[in-house]
């Protein structure tokens, strides 16, 4: 199966310079690859020197323990979950899963269709709170949010967006991405679920264009 | 799908992500939950409103695999296309058992199959729910 490629661009750290990167729609074996042999050592590393730090359990990364091969052949079998990564440097920098399936929460348009994030994570050396030296690309978050409202957009569901975000991305979505927090869920182990309206998808992208 | 990103957009957004110091991550965590995206998908949507939104997101899933319109499977089903509407955008709707068949038949399901299940499932909800 062939993939489609969007050429794309990250900002490289080091340099302070843009990097070309690509948006491929599908996470194929090249991307669980890159997962096995380069993210799960070093963000199993990075959770045992937190807690050699002293940090508490329900402090670490709790994406350590997502099965990305599992996930992804999951993902293959439904039409409802296509599934996205960042291409950057020869290597897989972000991967994503998409849901068609549920509903929106949010006052304004309970019921309606959305596109749910069911998984998100990006590579561990972009992982600002695994602290592996320095941050190597941003941008991919910006990415993969961008690509989801599309796909919503494109399905006809006017850009509306779900997730649940991990603590240590709250602000992320909250105040940069501009969703709506909905609170702690208890059916997602108190996880704060976060709702973009067809407005904040907008309001979203026109950030990118502003000076 | 293609996007087209834009050069600019890509550099303010990464800034953006830079300045507000978070991780992007997203999504359930197993080591709570049960591995796997069943049941993250039931846990996300109202409980009284499965089986509707099951059957109709189906039969929209169908029906766009095949770049069938609304018109086209209601013509193809002999089936009313303001009931295909319900079925695809209303999750309180219940369709006639009628409507369930043809669509089987349209979409070659096998009735020892997937959607007989389906099909079952749904009578047995509507039952249920009548009762």
């Amino acid at each position: 199966m062939s993939e489609d490629i969007s050429p794309a661009f990250l900002l490289e750290s080091a340099t302070g310079e843009f990097a070309p990167a690509e948006l491929w729609d599908r996470i194929g074996e090249r991307q669980l690859a890159d997962w096995e042999d380069h993210w799960t050592p070093q963000l199993l590393a990075a959770s045992k020197r937190l807690r050699d730090a002293g940090v508490d359990r329900s402090q670490l990364p709790q994406a350590r323990h997502w099965n990305w091969r599992n996930k992804a052949a999951s993902a293959a079998e439904s039409l409802a979950n296509p599934s996205f990564c960042v291409m950057c440097a020869g290597q897989t920098q972000g991967m994503m899963i998409l849901n068609t399936l549920p509903r929106a929460r949010g006052l304004t348009h309970r019921g309606k269709h959305l596109v749910y994030i069911e998984y998100l994570e990006s590579a561990p050396w972009n992982q600002r709170s695994l602290s592996i030296g320095q941050h190597r690309y941003h941008g991919v978050g910006a990415l993969l949010m961008r690509v989801a409202i599309e796909f919503s957009r494109q399905e006809g569901f006017k850009g509306r967006v779900g997730l649940h975000s991990l603590p240590q991305s709250n602000g992320w979505y909250g105040s940069t991405c501009g969703m709506t927090d909905l609170g702690p869920d208890r059916a997602y182990q108190s996880l704060r679920y976060f709702e973009m309206t067809t407005e904040q998808a907008d309001a979203f992208i026109a950030k990118g264009y502003k000076p | 799908m293609k996007i087209e990103f834009d050069r600019q957009w890509c550099l303010r957004m990464a800034q953006l992500e830079l300045e507000s110091g978070a991780d992007i991550d997203a999504g359930s965590s197993p080591h709570q939950t049960q591995e796997g995206a069943t049941c993250v998908r039931i846990a996300n949507v109202e409980p009284t409103a499965d089986s509707n939104i099951a059957f109709g997101r189906f039969v929209r899933l169908m029906r766009r695999h095949r770049h069938l319109t609304l018109e086209k499977l209601a013509e193809d089903a002999d089936v009313e296309i303001s009931e295909l509407v319900e079925i695809e955008d209303d999750v309180r709707h219940k369709p006639e058992p009628r409507t369930v068949f043809q669509l089987a038949q349209i979409f070659n399901v096998s009735l020892r199959a997937n959607l007989s299940a389906l099909l079952l499932l749904y009578l047995f909800t509507c039952n249920k729910k009548g009762s």
